[in-house]
Formats: structure tokens, C-alpha cells, sequence
């Protein structure tokens, strides 16, 4: 054991001293693309580009037809051999994609990564199209100008709403303690743009709320993602939480459930995502869709 | 050279299981120390075998402090048998016997371990248990085996010792049919004979006075007597210190106490 | 054997003569004897290791593998028209440093568990159950979250060898708990450990919730993927200072074969047998808190290595340390090269954490082994 220790230590010494590391180059023509990131995915498939896709991460589930592509695992947890065995020449990673180990490994044996910017308004939207068209060495332009008229259209309806309904996303109900969203968070951000107030703003990040701060923050909807509800057990579950149940939300029984690629993408679709939240939390509006 | 304590006390919290004992071991002597329970048989033993730090007064080989020696050197002059010894994994009899000679730097693989460990276990009668699993074994059993590995640490391939050794050993027939009690007995005697200067803890008063060189008796956590069998096994020492009415009968050279009236 | 043990076979040795007998002398001769079985584990993980170094989610023909490693240790050229430059860096630089790492950190595991069961002299001694591991987990988790930024000492640069030295104390801290703790306990002494080791786990465990609470959404994620345990993001850099630990700790350790030999039999007769048992234990406690801490802070907590290997190798061996401590790091070793590789290929290109496969093979395998102990024992 001593000797085989040894002769690690001694090769791996060797390695650090004599190994060059690959040169950071990035001149990619991104013919073999993975996207890791749903919203990238989206974006992509949005330019018309989605022929050089070679592989996805698991949250890239729209369109429909990513479902097809390779799946490298989930975007925050993916593996070197993973990536490199698709042979890509581009990789264009979310802001949270990583771990950053695992991508500077991917770099360092000569793949392109490209990440692109977050963010929770239509501008860093706008931003991400350009950077990932540029990336892919075409134009974003139409694609930013159709988002950017889809969501000046929506603006001008949801300034019209006189009321401001609070609204609390939570993020998980396991063992009945919600987490919530605070501040600097997309759901904060895709909430403010609906026209709603965040219930959750008082915290930061993503936190879980004791039941009387979650009574206190009195919202008048929840809101969640559908494969939560899902998992929580259904809506019925998640309104029977106590400190769910004694808000005026719990008390009405409004519980709104979207596609959380949808509702906290920040891509293509984020218009669509406003209008749809929108539609749900003002009233003057028929909610009986939801 | 002789191990002894001088003027040794031992509390636990406030409760003084021993006071002022002064045992002596003289090299070529069975010594046997007998005494109800609680008397502070054991603990003189493990004091004497440095498991218990006395309160007060201090051990002795020859004229040095036992602990002024390495552990290593303890453990080439004095090997201990504990009242239970039990080894948590599957080892056999052998490597048991075998662990005897680790004081003295040799492997169980070595032959002269290998040699010894089997003449020890010749002379407890257990070459037979040699490969079974020492967690299989019975009471009686285990104690040989462990009997055979303090006799392998402190063995010597000389007729007379050159140096003395000593063994302490924590009732080591208690679990032994009347046969082993004898032979084990007689093994002791003839180690003693050697050279080897050995005490043991023992219940049985008959087997006591008739191998014992000396006998220690020890009531309420001090020697109350001691002295060659006849001089201290008689009616009236034994009645007083065990509260029984004794009648004590000879055989020849053999002491017989009986319990005369329960 | 060595000529001092033919000088002492005539018992000599008188008192005050201060001949300083080794018991080193020992593990070298052992060898002699263990020697097959050592050697058939070694070869049988050398063979692993190349296995797990040919096969991967990036298919490298075997040719190019063997063209590249020769390449990477011969001084000519001449292996250079078999490999493509590409295929030389995914091998050398994220597929073996993971091998090696699944070696050492397996190794280190496997041998901790072997120390710490003679130790408690129980065999359910682990460093996950008893809590050595979540400690160490909780103090490299501390220094993720409450350190930022490099740290030089003396103009050196130890940033890198603080993850591992904070795991160490963590490590260190818990073990020396649940030893102070268990050994003062009366009764049931196995019990009493175990429900140390979950106290501590609870503890620890709380502790790493407080710090995720702390953490922003960087280190959480860092920690999220460290927590779960997994060998993928290791580089030769980093695995450097955790091999330099881990040997030293194992050099330590394989020396502790014949005193913990002793020590099954108890402590006492340990010390009546010439050892003493507070360096030993001192050592040994020392050790392996090391060790695991080093490999918990490349890894995470991998579970169950330091369980079940050595219990395998005692099936084996039968409970000699000189064979069950050597033998543990080796099969500890092969048995993370084998997890790693089923998490890296079976749903390849993505990647299972390694920590669920090691306790998904590894439970299951274990019951088995009890079921099988208690018939044996019955009839």
C-alpha cells in the first residue's frame, strides 16, 4: 500500500510539473453544441439552431423535441468524461451550470465554454440571446426583437391592473416547512413584472419561512412550480399546510402551478410566462383557466 | 529479586478496597491468595500487575519501581491472566497462544514461536483446540488457552530460570474440571520448582492448601494471614474468616476443610 | 528473524538492561507469510485500475490507452502516431487522476475502518457511523463557507491544504469524542458508541445545516456537490496534499498491526503483553481521524467502504491486523474503483454520485454477509 501511495504521489508530482495545461482557445465554429441550462436550450432552439445540439441537460424539457438530444445530467452536477464523450466543440453553459471544477477540466482539454449572463429582467433575456447567438456565430436580432415587442406588449397590459395581489412562490414544502423566495430571486423578479408584490420579500435568497412570518406575509396566492405540487403530494396537500392554510391565499384555496421553466426561465417564453401569472393573480380578468 | 508491594492502598471514589498489603513473590514459590468476595483478592492482583495505579505505595522488581521499566520489559518479567479474556474477533487458539510472543519481537510465523506456542499448549492440554475459533470455546477451554499464552510469553527453554519471571494469574481454574484443576495445578508447581515465582487468586481452599507454598488469606482489603498450608489452614483461622464452622482433615500430605455445620 | 531475538530466546534479559526490543521487526517479517494473499490483492487492484482506466463515457480505443500511458512515462516519441492529442488529455488528465483518487481515497477508507474496528474492538466501528466523517464533512463545510480567498502563510500558498487540515481536526475532534466517551461508558460499550456516533451525526449535521443557511448560492452549490460525495471534480493539484496525508497517515497505521493484534484481546493484556496502549491508541485515533479526514475532503462522505471491507477481508484472512490492515486499503481501494466506475458509465455521459453506489452495492452485500455469519453460526 506504502509503495502503490507512493507511486501516486510520485506520477501525480510528475504530472503537476511536466503536464501543460491545454491552452484556454476559443475559435469554436460550434458545429457539435451541448446546452446546459433549459433557458439555453430554449434559446436555441429558438434561433433555429437546434441541428448542432448534440446533447442537453435534464432541465432543458421544452421544446418537446429536446427530449430526444443526450442527456448530460442535471446542469449543476455534470461530468467531465460526460461532456467530452459527445465530442463537442462548444458548450455553452447557464451562469449556475458546474460544478466549475468539472468545467475548467472540460476547458483545459480544449472545449469552448461560453457562459451566459443571468439575470431576472427582459434585458438580461436580450442579453442572453445575443450572447449564445454569437456564440453560435449568428444573428440574435429577431429573435431579441420579437421577445422585447411580445414583452412590451404584456407590459402595457399588466400596467393596467390597478391592484397589486401578493403573491408567495414557494419552492418546496418538504416536511411541511415552505421555502420560500425572497429578494434577488427570478420568482421575485417574474412576480414584480406580473404586477404582483413578492409576500416573500422580507428574506433573501431562498429560505425556510416559520409558520408565523409565512401568516404574517399574508399573500394572496402561492405559487409553484407543477412538478413540486406534484412531488408535495398535490394541491390539496400543500393548501392543508397549516401555515399555507391560515394565509387569505390558503383560506381561498389559490394555488397557482406553472412549468418552472416557464415561470422562472428568463428565455424566449418569459412574455408568455408574465401574461399567463398575470392572468392568474389580478382579478377583472376570468381566472377560471387556472 | 522478588516482585512485591509494600504498604499499597487503592480507593475507588471514597471506598478503600485495599489497605496497607504487602505481598512479597518469591521466585520459586506458589503463592495462592484466597478470601471471600470482595476481600481485594483481584485488586491486589491487578495492582501487583500494574492494571490498578494504588492509591499509595508503590510496586517493586527487586529494588526498582515496576513502572521504571519499558512495558516491553514488564511484559519479558511478569505475564498476567486475567479472570476473562475474551478477544472480540475470530481468532484461533493458536494466534491466541501465539500473541504470547509478541514482548519478545517474534512473528507467528516464526518457528521458535510456532515451537513454543505448541509446547505451551501441550502443557495446558489444548493442542487439540489449536485451530478452532477461540469464540467457539468453552469456559474452561479459553481459560487453558489463555493460560497457554502466558506461558508461552514467559516461557523459558531452561530447566532452571537465570533470571526470574512471574505469573499472575486471576483465578485461573475457576472454570476447569476437577482432572485440568489438578493438572494445571501441578504444571503451576512445576514452573514454580523452576524458578518462576507465581501467585494466584483461588476459591478452592482444598486445592489451595494442597499445591500452595504459601497462602494469603485477605479479609475486608487486608492480608489477614499468611503462611505455609498447615499454619494457617486450621478450623479456627477459617471459621473466623469466612463466618462457617470448618473442620479442617489431613490425608497424608493433603489439607481437606470441610464445612461442618451450614 | 533478526539476531536480538535469538540473544533474547535465551531470556537474558535482566532487569534494568534496557534492550529495546522493535516490534517493527515484525511487519516486515509478515510480509513473508501474507505475502500471497497481499499480492493477489494488489494485482487483482492493479488489474482494476487499468480496467477503470480503459473504459470511460469518452470511448479511448485500449491501444491509444496503453500508447498514451507509455507515452507518458517513456522519454521517445515513437507511442505518439497511436493516440490523438485530445484523447491523451481526457486520459491523463480527468481520467486518471479520478482512478488514482478512487485508489487513494478508497484505500484511506477501507484501512480507517480496519483501525478504528480493532480499536473499539467492535466490528461495527465505521467512520461514517461513528461520526468521524460528518465531522470532518462539518469542518471542511465551515471552511467552504466562512473562508473566501486564498490563504498564504510564510509566502507559501495553503489554500489548498487547508480543506484537508480543517477535515483532519473535524475528523479528529469527533473521534476523540467518541473514544473519551465510550471508554469511560459502562455496559453495553458497542451501543454506547453508536449512539455517540448518532449524537455526533446529529450534531454535525446540524451544524452543516446552520452553514448552509449561511452560505450564498455559490458555496451552497459547492457544498451540495461536495456533501454528496463524489470523485469527479478531483484534479492532480488537488489530490497532492490529500496523497501526502493519507500516505503518511496509512505509514502510521500498517505499523499499529501487532500492538492492535494485542489490544483485541483487551487492554490490559495488551499492556501485559508490552505495549503501550496510550501511544498506540493516541496513534491509531490520530491516524485515521487523518486519513478519513483527508479523503472526506476531496471526496465527501463516501459510505460504507470502511464497513464493509475490512469485515470481507477477515472473511478471507481471519482477523491477523497485519493482513486485515494492508488488505483493507487494497480491497477499500478496489472497491471504490469499482463503485466510481459503475457511477461513471452506467447512465454515461451523465454520472451517478459515487457515494449512492458504493451504499446501494454495499448494503445489500452487507446483510448478505450478516445472514451468512449468523447460520454459520447456528449450525
Amino acid at each position: 500500500m506504502r509503495l502503490t501511495i507512493l507511486g501516486t504521489v510520485s506520477a501525480a508530482l510528475a504530472f503537476v510539473l511536466t503536464f501543460p495545461l491545454l491552452a484556454d482557445t476559443c475559435d469554436s465554429k460550434g458545429e457539435r453544441v451541448i446546452a446546459l441550462g433549459g433557458t439555453i436550450t430554449e434559446i436555441v432552439y429558438a434561433l433555429g439552431e437546434e441541428k448542432r445540439l448534440v446533447g442537453v441537460d435534464t432541465t432543458s424539457s421544452y421544446p418537446a423535441a429536446a427530449n430526444t438530444l443526450p442527456k448530460l445530467g442535471y446542469y449543476r452536477a455534470v461530468s467531465a468524461e460526460g461532456l467530452l464523450s459527445l465530442s463537442p466543440d462548444l458548450i455553452i453553459a447557464d451562469a449556475d451550470a458546474g460544478p466549475d471544477a468539472i468545467l475548467d477540466q472540460v476547458s483545459r482539454a480544449g472545449v469552448c465554454i461560453i457562459r451566459t449572463p443571468d439575470g431576472g429582467t427582459i434585458k438580461s433575456v436580450v442579453a442572453r440571446v445575443h450572447s449564445i447567438a454569437k456564440a453560435l456565430d449568428t444573428s440574435g436580432d429577431t429573435l431579441a426583437g420579437s421577445i422585447e415587442s411580445a414583452f412590451s406588449v404584456v407590459r402595457s397590459q399588466v400596467r393596467a391592473f390597478n391592484d397589486r395581489p401578493r403573491v408567495m412562490f414557494v419552492l418546496s414544502a418538504a416536511n411541511g416547512t415552505p421555502v420560500v423566495a425572497g429578494n434577488d430571486t427570478e420568482a421575485d423578479a417574474i412576480i414584480a413584472l406580473a404586477g404582483g408584490i413578492n409576500a416573500g420579500a422580507a428574506i433573501d435568497r431562498y429560505k425556510p419561512l416559520t409558520p408565523e412570518a409565512a401568516i404574517a406575509a399574508k399573500p394572496d396566492f402561492i405559487l409553484m412550480m407543477d412538478h413540486v405540487v406534484m412531488q408535495s403530494g398535490g394541491a390539496d396537500k400543500i393548501l392543508s399546510i397549516p401555515q399555507i392554510a391560515m394565509t387569505p391565499a390558503g383560506k381561498a384555496g389559490n394555488l397557482i402551478s406553472m412549468d418552472g421553466l416557464l415561470l422562472l426561465g428568463f428565455g424566449p417564453r418569459t412574455p408568455e410566462a408574465i401574461a399567463l401569472l398575470a392572468s392568474k393573480i389580478h382579478s377583472g380578468i376570468d381566472v377560471a383557466a387556472r | 529479586m522478588t516482585l512485591r508491594m509494600e504498604n499499597i492502598g487503592f480507593k475507588v471514589g471514597k471506598k478503600q478496597l485495599i489497605k496497607n498489603v504487602s505481598l512479597t513473590v518469591n521466585p520459586g514459590e506458589l503463592a495462592v491468595i484466597i478470601g471471600p468476595n470482595g476481600a481485594g483478592k483481584s485488586t491486589a492482583l491487578g495492582v501487583l500487575s500494574g492494571d490498578l495505579l494504588p492509591s499509595s505505595g508503590t510496586v517493586y522488581f527487586g529494588k526498582m519501581p515496576h513502572n521504571s521499566l519499558t512495558f516491553q520489559e514488564q511484559a519479558t518479567i511478569r505475564g498476567v491472566l486475567p479472570q476473562l479474556s475474551n478477544a472480540s474477533f475470530a481468532f484461533t487458539a493458536l494466534d491466541i497462544v501465539l500473541m504470547g510472543r509478541i514482548p519478545h519481537g517474534e512473528a507467528p510465523e516464526c518457528k521458535n514461536a510456532l515451537r513454543i506456542a505448541r509446547e505451551a499448549m501441550e502443557q495446558t492440554d489444548t493442542v487439540a483446540l489449536m485451530e478452532q475459533d477461540i469464540s467457539t470455546l468453552s469456559g474452561g477451554e479459553r481459560q487453558r488457552v489463555n493460560l497457554a499464552r502466558v506461558l508461552a510469553q514467559m516461557w523459558s527453554d531452561q530447566a532452571t530460570l537465570p533470571a526470574p519471571k512471574y505469573l499472575l494469574l486471576d483465578e485461573p481454574i475457576s472454570a476447569l474440571d476437577p482432572k485440568h484443576q489438578v493438572n494445571i495445578l501441578s504444571l503451576l508447581k512445576s514452573y514454580a520448582k523452576r524458578g518462576y515465582g507465581i501467585v494466584a487468586v483461588l476459591h478452592d481452599m482444598a486445592m489451595a492448601s494442597m499445591f500452595a507454598d504459601k497462602i494469603h488469606i485477605m479479609q475486608h482489603g487486608m492480608v489477614a494471614y499468611s503462611g505455609k498450608p498447615a499454619k494457617v489452614m486450621t478450623s479456627s483461622i477459617l471459621s473466623d474468616i469466612w463466618q462457617l464452622e470448618y473442620s479442617v482433615h489431613r490425608f497424608g500430605n493433603s489439607i481437606m476443610p470441610i464445612v461442618a455445620c451450614v | 528473524m533478526p539476531n536480538d531475538i535469538t540473544s533474547q530466546k535465551a531470556d537474558h534479559l535482566m532487569v534494568g538492561l534496557r534492550g529495546r526490543l522493535s516490534l517493527k521487526s515484525i511487519t516486515m517479517a509478515d510480509f513473508r507469510k501474507y505475502r500471497p494473499l497481499i499480492t493477489l490483492l494488489g494485482c487483482m487492484m492493479v488489474v482494476l485500475a487499468f480496467i477503470s482506466t480503459l473504459v470511460g463515457a469518452y470511448n479511448i480505443s485500449a491501444t491509444s490507452v496503453i500508447a498514451i500511458l507509455l507515452d507518458s512515462v517513456l522519454p521517445f516519441d515513437g507511442f505518439k502516431a497511436y493516440f490523438a492529442p485530445h484523447e491523451s488529455s481526457i486520459l491523463l488528465s480527468i481520467r486518471l487522476p479520478r482512478v488514482a483518487s478512487a485508489i487513494i481515497v478508497g484505500g484511506a477508507l477501507g484501512i480507517s475502518g480496519a483501525v478504528l474496528q480493532s480499536l473499539f474492538r467492535n466490528p461495527l466501528a465505521e467512520p461514517g457511523l461513528i461520526g468521524v466523517s460528518s465531522g470532518a464533512a462539518l469542518s471542511a463545510v465551515a471552511v467552504i463557507v466562512l473562508l473566501s480567498g486564498q490563504v498564504i502563510l510564510f509566502n507559501v500558498d495553503i489554500t489548498a491544504y487547508i480543506l484537508p487540515v480543517a477535515a483532519f481536526l473535524g475528523g479528529l475532534a469527533a473521534t476523540v469524542t467518541v473514544y473519551m466517551i465510550g471508554r469511560t461508558a459502562r455496559g453495553d460499550i458497542a451501543a454506547t458508541m453508536l449512539l455517540i456516533g448518532v449524537a455526533l451525526n446529529a450534531v454535525a449535521m446540524a451544524g452543516i445545516g446552520v452553514l448552509q443557511f449561511l452560505s450564498d448560492d455559490t458555496q451552497l452549490r459547492l457544498l451540495t456537490f461536495w456533501m454528496m460525495g463524489g470523485l469527479g471534480s478531483i484534479s492532480w493539484q488537488s489530490l497532492l496534499p490529500v496523497s501526502v496525508l493519507i500516505a503518511v497517515g496509512c505509514a502510521g497505521l500498517i505499523r499499529l498491526a501487532v500492538p492492535l493484534n494485542a489490544y483485541l484481546l483487551g487492554a490490559n493484556e495488551a499492556r501485559h503483553l508490552g505495549i503501550d496502549i496510550k501511544v498506540m491508541t493516541k496513534k491509531a485515533v490520530l491516524f485515521s481521524a487523518l486519513i478519513v479526514g483527508a479523503a472526506v475532503s476531496v471526496a465527501g462522505i463516501i459510505g460504507f467502504i470502511g464497513l464493509i471491507v475490512p469485515h470481507l477481508v477477515r472473511q478471507i484472512s481471519g482477523p491477523d491486523n497485519r493482513t486485515v490492515i494492508i488488505g483493507s486499503a487494497l480491497m477499500g481501494a478496489m472497491l471504490l474503483l469499482f463503485a466510481d466506475l459503475c457511477a461513471r458509465t452506467i447512465i454515461a455521459p451523465a454520472e451517478l454520485p459515487v457515494g449512492l453506489v458504493t451504499s446501494a452495492v454495499g448494503g445489500p452485500f452487507f446483510l448478505w454477509l450478516l445472514m451468512r455469519r449468523n447460520v454459520r453460526v447456528r449450525s
